[in-house]
């Protein structure tokens, strides 16, 4: 299962070079948390309302098809609509999918997108909200450039939680970016935090690009729907002790497709909503450029 | 060949481009290109049909409904649409009517599931 992900390679190219044109013409390169205010202001957006300045008699009266609704774009009044009630990370990626299809001129042939939960932040199958959250993620970490930030810091997922910080993303948005960007093979599950009997149910399996040029898919590592962690080396990480980070780390060993046994950690961490494992390389020798401030956050 | 694969040929020969010349305007790879107008990609995707309607001069709207794109979209359109109205009716009227609003659709919506 992996859900919501752009692969085609035109597709992305296309939308972080639109993305990326928007960043330079509000002057935004390397503004985190990216201004997204003035992105769309910069990009043509008339007005950006809050949906959540509805006056109270109005929200009591709200029905359904409002209550589930937490951004629009309606192209033909240039209005951006954004929930702001929701929170703060939320809100973010909310105003970066909104950019996004404002600043693509192919959705503007859809006169009007109406966003709810799903196509937010769920497993939303329609080309055009994978492609405004691609987006999103392209505004938001602008790039490559959040990424390369992080490549400063020993790999781990104390370096997502940082991003997180740094630009006002989710966590689990910035350590999926984290995966998907890594040039270094990487795989991640994202399950739930309620044990069904012997298993965690996975939400969503992704992995970085050179992932699949040397191991296995990650279904085939980690399950196709449900994480075993009863007994096996999940389980053993679930009870390894915890960094100065919340984050839990296990040293093992995985099978790569040539059929040689290859070091690799295994990281896990609780948001409070999720549970992330990851899985890395393990080098013999790891020692990011500002080693200290890793030394810090660990 | 399909009837979008025809017009991206006549098109881009009326521009007197080659494949290849065809990939540098567009980006789009000239063995991709090639599929296309043979007709070989059943449903080329909306980056794609918009970068070519703009280096060709075509319409948009046209290829999407060539490409097959047009009978989904209209539908989510149309009530896309709608949703989109009684969001400017937020924005345009008074707290009182659009409170009045709002129950009526309520209450249309309520007769519509009470007759299904």
């Amino acid at each position: 299962m992996t859900v919501g992900r752009l692969e085609d390679d035109f597709s992305k190219n296309e939308i972080a070079k639109r993305c990326e044109a928007a960043l330079h013409l509000a002057d935004a390169v390397g503004v985190f948390p990216t201004p997204l205010d003035h992105i769309l202001d910069r990009a043509g957006a008339g007005q950006i309302v809050d949906i959540g300045d509805i006056p109270q008699k109005v929200k009591l009266a709200k029905p359904k098809l409002l209550k589930r609704l937490l951004g629009a774009v309606i192209y033909r009044e240039s209005t951006v609509f954004v929930d702001l009630a929701q929170r703060g990370s939320r809100a973010l990626w909310t105003k970066g999918h909104e950019t996004t299809h404002f600043i693509l001129p192919w959705h503007e042939a859809s006169a009007i997108h109406l966003d709810d939960n799903e196509r937010l932040f769920g497993d939303s199958a329609e080309q055009l909200e994978i492609e405004a959250n691609y987006g999103a993620a392209q505004l938001i970490f602008q790039g490559h450039r959040a990424m390369q930030e992080a490549l400063d810091y020993r790999h781990g997922l104390a370096v997502p939680l940082m991003l997180a910080e740094r630009t006002g993303a989710s966590i689990h948005a910035s350590i999926r970016y984290y995966v998907e960007h890594h040039p270094d093979p990487m795989a991640l599950a994202t399950t739930g935090r309620r044990r069904s009997g012997e298993h965690l149910p996975i939400y969503l399996l992704t992995h970085s690009a050179s992932w699949p040029q040397q191991f296995s898919r990650p279904d085939q590592v980690f399950g196709q729907q449900q994480l075993k962690v009863k007994s096996g080396p999940f389980a053993e990480l679930l009870s390894a002790p915890k960094n100065g980070d919340d984050i839990r780390i296990a040293d093992k060993r995985l099978r790569d497709l040539r059929g040689d046994l290859r070091p690799i950690a295994i990281e896990t961490f609780d948001n409070h909503y999720n549970k992330f494992f990851l899985i890395r390389m393990r080098g013999r020798v790891e020692l990011g450029r500002r080693l200290q401030a890793v030394t810090k956050l660990a | 060949m399909t009837k979008l694969g025809k017009l991206l040929a006549k098109e881009r020969e009326r521009k007197g481009w080659t494949l290849r010349e065809a990939e540098a305007e567009t980006g789009i790879h000239n063995a991709h290109l090639s599929q296309l107008e043979k007709g070989h990609i059943a449903k080329p995707n909306q980056p794609m049909l918009w970068t070519l309607a703009d280096a060709y001069g075509l319409d948009y709207a046209e290829l999407l409904r060539m490409a097959g794109h047009t009978t989904s979209a209209s539908e989510a359109q149309s009530k896309r649409q709608l949703a989109g109205a009684l969001l400017r009716g937020l924005e345009d009227l008074d707290e009182d009517d659009q409170v009045e609003l709002l129950a009526q659709l309520e209450e249309l919506r309520r007769n519509k599931r009470a007759q299904e």
